[in-house]
């Protein structure tokens, strides 16, 4: 297998060129400190298997890899050679066969090694499948890890505590040293502040209608205006709520924007 | 520390707010005030001249629209008195008498405000109006206008006062609910971050010792070591952790600390994958983990063994950190990683939740929390049946 490394570190490339040299089948073609020598090397003789590193000075791995996916029909398996665990979802959608985290050992060389092979292999549809499904897991993983991260807050109902991810929550409302909280039909309260619960909810489309409500605008799903001109907005859990004289303008510019 | 920062603004408006009462909100005030007192002093006056006709038919008071011109007119002297004397204050020596200069001076100006009524009436209504000057009463009303208007000066400044301490109290409670609020969430995140440092410069220096030695175990070191720092970071940023990574991370650390005392340390853990689906509170076993290995090895040259029990029923979880000790256990084992893991089970829980720790009858010393069984909310079958149907109903 023609391999090419790319990583803008000599000491980074001398790792890599360590493990591949393990590996009897590999045959080292190039290793190169920049994006652009790689991408004309690859074009006059594109390689089986190239690691790329992400984060380089002028022209990104992940540049390299776009713009060999979008011309010329060279596609060699990428593997990304990265110290940030935020860019996978990124990686495969530039289709790249696999990550590797800096720093590896022989250990996670060998296992990215033999998933390579896998897809390499992979000349039956049931094995292409597995190949697909073996990605669509790895996928999977940084999704949930994701999900995993996001802030939870701690709230109350029928006296037990339970924990809330911050995206099931559709409405937040102040009430004096507490604020309540609606899921679906459930209400809950949270000893917190309306500006704190606001500040967990970053990672989600929050919209605030009054001084003291807050709604996550991935439940809206009905818009009513009073003759008054405020708006009712009905939530999936079927609560409703009304926005305030202050914040009316507001709420209209974010719904009108939301309707383009 | 982004909390913090956010927090500032609002205390500062909280400050620059407190004690001293919008325009808006004192001419209210005085407005309110003003009304109650020009009526009562209209019923009064005409009371007293129903009195005073069972003795002569002379006009004695002021008609009352008289009575209501002139408290028209004092209005904006009142409302100018009221807004110097919040600016002036209190202060014994620099306040009290601009304060009392100030109840002299409208109470002087009431008489004249009369009078000045009393012209501008006659000039509206040229018909002969009765008169009730009298040259020598003059000084006789004047007085009596001056107590009369002195002491209702009196009520409505303590009045206005009243009002403003009041909100200002209220606002120094909200100000003290703002920083409470902004302290217990940077002190969560404080006491998250608990890895030793010594433990951090302890397992480099065993990855130094073994790149000449084991080339190969410094590697899978280093790549260990940098799984725990990426895990460390990731759970340093949120509150709650599912338990299972929890273990995960507890796991490692113990793999790499067994690295260092190899022939020493055994560990026993449940598997990570097998635990039920709760949360806990972030990095909270690391620390009494990390208390299990120092001090087990501690005093003595034996072998030690920590072993993890996860208990779980529906309502509490209990997790226990179990360590062999050596023949005399060290006395204080308070440190600040145990007062860390109680500070937040007492933020997170409340009274729900503690921590105990103490030598076991076994000659092991056992760590243990008790805390609520936190599960994730998720709506039940029925519940969303429910509301799908629902949403159908409204739609239609």
């Amino acid at each position: 297998m023609d391999v090419i490394i790319v990583d803008d570190e000599r000491v980074a490339r001398g790792a890599l060129r360590e493990c591949c040299e393990a590996e009897p089948d590999l045959e080292i073609i190039g290793e190169y400190a920049t994006a652009e020598s790689a991408l004309i090397a690859i074009r006059r003789h594109p390689p089986h298997l190239l690691f790329l590193d992400i984060e380089m000075a002028t022209m990104s791995g992940m540049q390299l890899a776009r713009e060999l996916n979008s011309g010329s029909g060279i596609m060699p398996m990428v593997v990304f050679v990265t110290a940030h665990d935020h860019y996978a979802r990124e990686a495969f959608e530039v289709s790249a066969v696999d990550y590797l985290l800096k720093p590896f050992d022989e250990r996670r060389f060998n296992s990215m090694l033999a998933r390579v092979r896998h897809r390499i292999g992979a000349e039956t549809v049931a094995e292409r499948q597995r190949a697909l499904a073996a990605l669509i897991t790895q996928l999977e993983r940084t999704t949930r890890a994701a999900a995993e991260n996001r802030p939870r807050l701690i709230a109350n109902a029928g006296g037990r505590m339970h924990l809330l991810d911050v995206a099931q929550i559709e409405v937040i409302e102040a009430d004096r040293n507490y604020v309540t909280l609606r899921v679906g039909k459930e209400t809950f309260h949270a000893r917190t502040t309306l500006r704190e619960a606001e500040e967990a909810m970053t990672s989600q489309p929050t919209l605030r209608i009054s001084r003291s409500c807050l709604i996550n605008i991935n439940f809206v799903r009905e818009v009513n205006r009073t003759p008054r001109g405020d708006f009712l907005l009905v939530l999936s859990g079927g609560t409703t709520v009304s926005s305030s004289q202050g914040y009316r303008d507001k709420v209209r510019a974010r719904l009108e924007q939301l309707m383009i | 520390m982004n909390a913090r920062a956010s927090e500032a603004p609002e205390i500062a408006s909280l400050t620059a707010g407190g004690g001293r009462l919008p325009l808006r909100t004192l001419l209210l005030l005085t407005m309110i005030f003003w009304v109650y007192v020009t009526l009562s002093n209209i019923l009064y006056a005409h009371s007293m001249q129903i009195n005073a006709t069972q003795v002569t038919h002379a006009v004695l008071f002021a008609p009352w629209d008289v009575r209501v011109l002139q408290h028209i007119l004092l209005l904006p002297v009142l409302f100018a008195c009221f807004c110097v004397s919040i600016r002036v204050g209190w202060a014994p020596l620099r306040g009290l008498p601009v304060q009392i200069a100030l109840g002299v001076g409208f109470a002087s100006l009431s008489f004249l405000a009369l009078k000045a009524a009393e012209a501008l009436a006659m000039w509206l209504y040229p018909e002969p109006m009765p008169s009730l000057d009298d040259k020598e009463a003059f000084g006789a009303l004047w007085t009596a206008s001056f107590t009369n208007f002195f002491l209702t000066y009196s009520f409505g400044i303590a009045l206005v006062t009243g009002f403003g301490l009041y909100r200002g109290f209220r606002d120094t409670e909200l100000r003290l609910k703002a920083v409470e609020q902004g302290w217990t969430a940077a002190r969560l995140a404080a006491l998250r971050m608990q890895l030793s440092p010594h433990t951090f410069f302890n397992l480099l220096h065993t990855i130094r010792g073994q790149i000449n030695q084991e080339p190969q175990i410094a590697r899978s070191m280093v790549v260990q070591l940098a799984d725990l720092f990426r895990q460390l970071l990731s759970a340093g940023q949120r509150d709650f952790s599912k338990l299972s990574e929890e273990l995960k991370f507890v796991r490692l650390y113990l793999e790499l600390q067994q690295h260092r005392f190899a022939d020493r340390l055994t560990v026993v853990l449940p598997d990570p994958d097998l635990q039920p689906d709760l949360w806990v509170p972030s990095l909270i076993l690391q620390p009494l983990v990390e208390n299990a290995v120092t001090h087990g090895l501690a005093g003595h040259d034996r072998a030690v063994a920590v072993r993890i029990e996860v208990l779980t029923s529906s309502e509490t979880l209990i997790l226990r950190i179990v360590n062999t000790i050596g023949q005399h256990p060290t006395a204080s084992r308070q440190g600040i990683g145990l007062y860390n893991v109680r500070e937040r089970l007492s933020v997170q829980f409340g009274a729900q939740a503690a921590l105990s720790y103490g030598p076991a009858d076994d000659g092991t010393w056992v760590a243990q929390i008790t805390m609520p069984a936190l599960r994730e909310f998720s709506p039940q079958f029925g519940a969303t049946a429910e509301a799908f149907f629902d949403g159908r109903h409204h739609s239609r």
